[in-house]
Parts: C-alpha cells; sequence; structure tokens
C-alpha cells in the first residue's frame, strides 16, 4: 500500500488494535476492517541513538506515540522524554 | 528430534581474507565442502540433501548444487539471515528423520571483505524507517543495547567486556582473524559508529565460507569422527523490522530456546559451552538471558569481571565469535563447527544460538556427546 500522510495510522475494527503501517488486514486478529486515524503526535522516546558518519551525526529514535503505537523518528532526545513529532518534509522529527 | 541425526563433519575455507585472489563465494563454500567431506569420511557423491542461504545468488541451492555437482534428493534454502544455518541443521534432521535424505550439506559463503567491507545484503530497506538513515544493522542493535543501558543500567563497560573476553579466546587460536590484545577501553575509545556501539563493539568484516555434513546418528556412528548429536532445536521470530519489535531487550530467543531445551531433555545448568552469534557485544548479553543463563538485565554483570572469557565459569564464544574468529556476512554456520568441536573436546552439551537480521530470525540448536545418546 501506499505510504499514509504523516501520523496517519490504521485501526482495527475488530480488535482496536493500531498498526505500524498500512496493511490489509489487522496481523492481531485478521480483521479486514480498518478505519484511518490520526494521531496527536504526543509520545514518549523508547530508545535512541546517535548516527556518525562522515557527513556528521544524525539521530534515529524510536517513540512510542499516546495511542499506543511505536514509530521510527529523527532526533536522540533522552529515552523516557516526553516528546511531540513534528512534520518535516514527510519525516516525524522528535527534536 | 532428539538424538535422530548428528554433524559428522565440518569444514571452513582455507582464509578469511580472499582480496585479490580472484575467489568467489561459491569457491569458499568449495573449499569448505571438500574440507567437511574429507572430515566426516564422505564424499560429494554421498550427499543427497542440500542446504544454503546466500546474500549472494538469489537461487543459492542451484548455483552450490552446479558447483559441487551435486544433485540433492532433498534441498532447502530457508533465508532467516545469519541465522539461517542453526535452522538448517534442525530442518535437515527432520528431513533426515522423515527419510527425505540421509547426508545433507549445510554450507555458505562470502566475499564481505574482499568486496570491500559493506554488508552485502538482499535485505530490503522498510519504507517506514529508511527517511531516518538508521546505518543498517549497527544502529538497530545500538537501539536495543540504549534501552538495555536505561532499563537495567548496564553500562557501555560491560559491554565491551563481551568483545575482550571474545578476543582472549581468539588470541591463542590460529585460525582467528583477530588476535592482537584487546581492552576495556580500547573499545571504549574506538570510533563511534552509532551510539553507545562503536566498532570494537561490532562483529569483524571477513570473507569465508563453512560447511557441516549432517546425517543420521546411526551412520554418523561409523564414520571418522565422534559425531556431534542433535539433541533439540528451536525457532521463532516475532518481526522483520525494529520499530516492529515489541520489546527490544526481550528477543525471540526466549523462545526458541525454550523449544530447543524441551526437545532435548536439558536445562541450562547442563550446558558446558555457548556459541551464541554475536553480530554485535549486546547480542550476547540479550542472548544469555534469553536462553537461561542468567537473570534478564543481569547480563552486564554475568559477562563482567571474566566470566566468560577463558578460565570463566560459562565458556561463550570459545573460538572468538564474530567478534574475533571470523564474520563473513553472516556467522550462523561457524558457531555450530565451533559447537561441534566443543563436543570432540570433550565437552557434553554445547549450545549453539543464531541470529537473523535485527534481533529478528532466532535460531536454537543443542548438540550432544555420544555419552547423551537417548
Amino acid at each position: 500500500m501506499d505510504a499514509p500522510p504523516p501520523l496517519h495510522f490504521q485501526r482495527c475494527g475488530g480488535c482496536g488494535a493500531l498498526l505500524g503501517y498500512p496493511r490489509v488486514l489487522c496481523p492481531a486478529c485478521g480483521s479486514r476492517a480498518l478505519e484511518w486515524e490520526e494521531s496527536r503526535g504526543g509520545g514518549t522516546v523508547y530508545s535512541a541513538t546517535t548516527v556518525h558518519s562522515r557527513e556528521g551525526r544524525h539521530g534515529v529514535c524510536l517513540v512510542d506515540l499516546d495511542e499506543g503505537v511505536r514509530v521510527m523518528a529523527a532526533g536522540a532526545p533522552a529515552i523516557g522524554a516526553r516528546v511531540h513529532l513534528r512534520v518535516e518534509e514527510g519525516r516525524l522529527c522528535a527534536e | 528430534m532428539r538424538g535422530v541425526a548428528a554433524i559428522a563433519g565440518i569444514g571452513e575455507s582455507d582464509s578469511w581474507d580472499v582480496a585479490g585472489t580472484g575467489l568467489t563465494a561459491l569457491d569458499l563454500i568449495g573449499q569448505a565442502a571438500v574440507a567437511a567431506l574429507d572430515d566426516a569420511g564422505l564424499t560429494a557423491g554421498d550427499v543427497d540433501g542440500l542446504f544454503t542461504a546466500s546474500a549472494y545468488y538469489g537461487m543459492p541451492g542451484l548455483n552450490v548444487g552446479e558447483y559441487l555437482g551435486i544433485r540433492p534428493r532433498y534441498s532447502d534454502s530457508t533465508n532467516l539471515g545469519g541465522a539461517s544455518f542453526v535452522s538448517h541443521v534442525q530442518h535437515a534432521a527432520a528431513a533426515i528423520g522423515a527419510g527425505l535424505c540421509d547426508v545433507a550439506l549445510v554450507a555458505y559463503g562470502s566475499t564481505q571483505r574482499a568486496d570491500g567491507g559493506r554488508l552485502k545484503s538482499v535485505a530490503e530497506s522498510f519504507d517506514v524507517e529508511a527517511p531516518y538513515r538508521p546505518r543498517y544493522p549497527i544502529s538497530q542493535f545500538a537501539l536495543a543495547a540504549a534501552r538495555h543501558m536505561h532499563e537495567f543500567g548496564t553500562t557501555r563497560e560491560q559491554l565491551a567486556e563481551v568483545a575482550v573476553a571474545a578476543r582472549e579466546w581468539a588470541r591463542p587460536n590460529e585460525r582467528a582473524f583477530a588476535r592482537e590484545p584487546l581492552t576495556v577501553e580500547d573499545v571504549l575509545s574506538s570510533r563511534m559508529i552509532s551510539e553507545p556501539l562503536t566498532s570494537r563493539d561490532a562483529c569483524l568484516v571477513t570473507d569465508g565460507g563453512g560447511a557441516l555434513i549432517v546425517t543420521s546418528a546411526e551412520r554418523a556412528a561409523a564414520l571418522r569422527r565422534p559425531p556431534a548429536l542433535v539433541l533439540g532445536g528451536g525457532e521463532a521470530h516475532w518481526h522483520r523490522n525494529i520499530s516492529q519489535m515489541p520489546d527490544l531487550v526481550r528477543t525471540a530467543a526466549a523462545e526458541s530456546g525454550a523449544r530447543a531445551y524441551e526437545r532435548a531433555g536439558v536445562t541450562p545448568e547442563e550446558v558446558d559451552a555457548v556459541e551464541v552469534y554475536d553480530a554485535f557485544t549486546i547480542c550476547t548479553i540479550l542472548f544469555l538471558e534469553d536462553l537461561g543463563f542468567c537473570a534478564k538485565g543481569e547480563g552486564g554483570a554475568f559477562v563482567s569481571g571474566g566470566r566468560i572469557a577463558p578460565g570463566g565459569e560459562l565458556p561463550v564464544n570459545t573460538n572468538g565469535g564474530g567478534l574475533s574468529y571470523c564474520h563473513p556476512g553472516m556467522y550462523g554456520i561457524f558457531l555450530l563447527a565451533e559447537a561441534v568441536r566443543r563436543i570432540r573436546g570433550g565437552d557434553d552439551v554445547v549450545l549453539a544460538h543464531g541470529n537473523g537480521a535485527v534481533l529478528s530470525a532466532q535460531s536454537t540448536v543443542i548438540l550432544g556427546s555420544a555419552a547423551t545418546a537417548p
């Protein structure tokens, strides 16, 4: 499936699960009753790393959104920090 | 599965560095296969089962079969990344038990080092993660390491202890690729790649090939070398991409290991030596926890103070592992070769555990000496 706009996720009408990326079925219960939902962008940093390369440094983190789904985002805030993800050029940023 | 099949031969390529020789991944498989067949006292004509995985060939069973002149009646090219070969041994044992083949060759080769050192991989990029440019695969393991440090207070020094212990095993091993002395300080001060992991928290980049001969326990007993019985095995995978891994400090090794222990009828306390896939230092800590050698969260302390080094209470990665012995792209087959050496050297029960992709595929095999035969 094509990528949805940032912070848009599918909610399963069968079991209520929020899907990490677009599918045609819910991996938790198999239901095909999926509805799009937009996250408010608030979440908690689950883990983070700073990548060192010749071009410089950039952060990569995993954020647990309050709605109950984990996403990768740019930035490396402290683990456990509250963040509000914003969208920049189609990417989620936790910086 | 218990004791139906055995590993009767092991082989490795002549060298871990073939730059400038023109040798291909298939050539290194050829060297290893000849060595493994000779070790077992068999010839290519005896092989009727072929198990292989590759980052070079899309249909590797066909390439390897043609190259070696093997016409298998059972063929399995399951690709679970570096865990593949630990799974192949289980699949071979099942096929042998079902009468689908008698003599299985498990084989792998790579010229990753000669090709320039970047990880040769057929791994696809994941649309949802690629825009954030994690450096595959070290950043994914770095995320697990950072989370382990956060939850349990694990330190960079404890991660470094894993690399130092591996090096202590490698130093007297003439076959090991990296044998110069290594200290915790050396690891910490090495080039940072993806925090908290440095270049010395990461496995080697070498060339190399490996091969195993698996046959029935009955046939293996009549061959040249003492058999390493396949007492049990287990597989598990729960995710492909790191953002979809439910818990970065609890891997599916907990499930593959539990299956292997149950089928083998042994407990962690009965294991004499452990060979785990140490793609990065955090792997050894996670897998020792998930396989029951210490409690969850205590891996950092468990690997420290020389406890897994030569002379320690639990021998781990006794050839030097992927961190110091060799690492030609995928390491799983070399875990098993070392586990077999341990059995031949007098150990009764040895556990080999493979990891594939980004803590994704987990595959465990428990080998036993003839004394453990059911």
